[in-house]
């Protein structure tokens, strides 16, 4: 099975996932009984028809490849990329939208940026800490400060961005 | 005339002119800077946009598109490292060039045939768009529903390596564009028992999740091959070899014109962008060349070819999102983004109800494309040198971030950056299975509309499907559609025998 046949089977099978999934919630899109023309699934079943259809036929490509070269599977290199090194960057992801719960934008941000240098490859007190804490404060004047964003209060940590920014944005004119 | 209301609308607004000339050096910089695409640089600055003057929102993201065009150019010929896909082509002559100590004459070559397909490109634009727009002005929901057809054939079709995957990313797109409120009843649909889709997907999660949030999964599972520590080769000492002579301007002047004329006409159709362009001029160029035996070793001709058709491809892309409110590449989808975010209606009637706007937004590009001519023909290598300093790992952890707090600020919703993360992983997925991300946003962006206008179509006429054969239009575009994707067919089939001929010559050898 070569990587071509592969990448087909992989779509093929995602894609019809994605029917499975839209499939039943279209039947329970409401329908007008006066509505003349096209009826309000008649899109999205043409949309799903022509995907099952395509996606059915490039799984059938695939495996048909697969028998004609009586190969074994190819084995698993992108999915342990990914385990290895995209998932480390979405857990690092969902604790920093966990900790913005808790502690609001800023030390949840140095955090994360120091943890996704590191996955990177990043080492060493001025790339791990000091150019967090820059880029923090950067991030935070610009969009808190200047853009005046609001900030929902920590659970643990809470503070008012837009009072302490207050003086800057009389300061720029913003006020 | 409108383009000089455009610059009296453009110079009264220093913030306007202000992000312009911001726009192009970061574009400069975002081009030159290999791994970070243009719409990567787009897509992450979008919610800041939000904060600006329409007109300022505008100019800010075109001119960031137009600049990055030329920007790419410079890791191409600097360090045979292309800035962005488009300047693929660019590097096939320019790094021969550097190899010989002639970047100079490379990167001036660049410059000067990218302005002059950027020009051409910009003029059509302002002059011929209007035109075009009392036209596509008279055209009703058939013509739309068979512009739709013919953009999502086209796209599906020529972008990326299978028609089948580019179908299937084309229909992904449409498919998520489904989700929220149907466009004529009005009744929510698709929305999974969840609040927070009762609208549908929100544009910038899903824009910053595709383009940033998957480059910077790709870059870490690459472990960043591309980035700092590449050096420029030394330069020749002879003043000659620095610059592009009246003699060279000259013999090159033809495939310059030739090349913008292929540019703009590609960068019309909806779907083929630069990439597709700088490929065609490039192979034109050899095969029409006097000297095609130069071709490889540093053809001057080669880089204008590439270059004039990649930067005619940007103004060009303008003209079907500004006539007929679909968008004809990835920068353009963006612009439309900006677009609707600010209230803006786009289609024909932007020029009557948005006349300011758009003939600013005209006046900006021009402006932008003087600005990179200047600091790109003097100041080019600087820039390379600049993008040697900067480490590579460190540029992408803090993209990684400014993806949160981006997607933070258009809302302040949490959800939104769960969608956002959600859009990256379905963005690196497609890039590795080689699917196209391009065609699955624009699509995105088009799905409703396509739903609305066929529906409206066959509201008009008892007789249903017949009304799309009453009307010649439409039957032009859907033939357009089924042309585009025959020929795409036919040129795959034949490629694929070439390839089992040269397969059974070699085993015939062995």
């Amino acid at each position: 099975m070569d990587r071509a046949d592969r990448g087909n089977a992989v779509v093929g099978v995602l894609m019809l996932l994605v029917v499975a999934i839209f499939g039943p919630a279209t039947g329970s899109i409401y329908v007008d009984p006066y509505d003349p023309g096209f009826g309000a699934r008649d899109f999205p079943v043409g949309v799903l028809v022509l995907m099952a259809v395509l996606a059915i036929a490039l799984l059938a490509r695939s495996l048909a490849g697969m028998l004609r070269a009586g190969e074994a599977f190819g084995g698993f290199g992108e999915v342990t990329d990914f385990v290895r090194y995209v998932v480390p960057m979405i857990a690092i992801g969902f604790v920093y939208v966990w900790l913005i719960g808790l502690f609001q934008y800023a030390l949840p941000t140095a955090l994360a940026a120091a943890a996704s240098l590191a996955v990177f490859g990043n080492r060493g007190f001025a790339r791990l800490v000091v150019a967090p804490i820059i880029a923090t404060l950067v991030y935070y004047v610009l969009f808190f400060g200047v853009l005046g964003l609001h900030e929902q209060p920590g659970s643990i940590l809470a503070f008012d961005s837009q009072a302490f920014f207050q003086p800057l944005r009389i300061f720029l004119g913003l006020l | 005339m409108a383009i000089i209301d455009g610059f009296a609308t453009l110079f009264s607004s220093g913030q306007a002119v202000f992000f312009a000339l911001l726009g192009t050096l970061l574009g400069l910089f975002a081009g030159a800077l290999p791994g970070l695409s243009a719409s990567a640089v787009i897509a992450l600055l979008m919610p800041i946009t939000f904060y600006m003057d329409p007109l300022s929102a505008l100019v800010f993201i075109y001119t960031i598109s137009k600049s990055a065009c030329f920007g790419g150019s410079i890791p191409a010929i600097l360090f045979n490292t292309p800035g962005t896909p488009q300047a693929s082509a660019t590097q096939l002559e320019g790094y021969p060039l550097t190899q010989q100590g002639k970047q100079g004459k490379a990167l001036r070559m660049a410059v000067i045939a990218s302005a002059t397909g950027d020009t051409f490109s910009e003029l059509l634009l302002i002059f011929g768009a209007a035109f075009l727009a009392i036209y596509a002005a008279r055209m009703g929901p058939p013509e739309y529903t068979a512009v739709y057809f013919c953009a999502f054939i086209i796209l599906s079709s020529v972008i990326g390596t299978s028609i089948v995957r580019g179908l299937l990313s084309t229909l992904l797109g449409i498919l998520l564009a489904l989700i929220g409120f149907d466009p004529i009843t009005g009744e929510p649909r698709y929305n999974f028992g969840s609040d927070y889709l009762f609208d549908g997907i929100p544009l910038v999660p899903l824009l910053l999740g595709v383009f940033v949030m998957s480059e910077v999964f790709v870059q870490v599972t690459e472990r960043l091959s591309l980035g700092g520590g590449a050096a420029i080769a030394p330069a020749s000492k002879r003043p000659e070899d620095n610059y592009v002579t009246w003699r060279e301007f000259v013999q090159v002047l033809p495939t310059m014109v030739r090349s913008t004329g292929y540019g703009t006409v590609i960068g019309m159709l909806p779907g083929i962008g630069a990439s597709v362009a700088c490929f065609v001029a490039y192979a034109e160029a050899r095969r029409t060349s006097k000297t095609p035996e130069l071709f490889g070793k540093g053809a001057l001709e080669g880089v204008a070819a590439a270059e004039s058709a990649n930067n005619a491809t940007s103004g060009a892309n303008l003209i079907p999102l500004l006539t007929l409110g679909i968008p004809g590449s990835t920068a353009a989808a963006l612009l439309a983004g900006v677009m609707l975010i600010h209230g803006i209606t786009i289609g024909p009637t932007v020029f009557v109800t948005s006349y300011d706007l758009i003939y600013g937004l005209f006046a900006a590009g021009l402006m932008c494309i003087a600005t990179y001519f200047v600091v790109g023909y003097w100041g080019s290598g600087v820039l390379g040198r600049m993008i040697t300093l900067i480490p590579a790992q460190m540029i992408y952890p803090f993209v990684f971030i400014t993806c949160f707090v981006a997607t933070y600020a258009l809302r302040q919703a949490v959800f939104d950056i769960v969608l956002m993360m959600a859009f990256g992983v379905l963005g690196y997925v497609m890039k590795r299975l080689q699917m196209s991300p391009p065609a699955f946003v624009i699509a995105f962006i088009l799905g409703s509309g396509a739903e609305r206008s066929m529906r409206q179509a066959m509201m008009l006429d008892d007789d249903g499907w017949m009304i799309f054969f009453q009307r010649p239009i439409a039957l032009a575009f859907f033939a357009i559609g089924i042309g585009a994707i025959v020929l795409r067919l036919r040129q795959t089939r034949r490629a694929r025998m070439t390839a089992r001929q040269a397969a059974t010559v070699s085993a015939g050898d062995e």
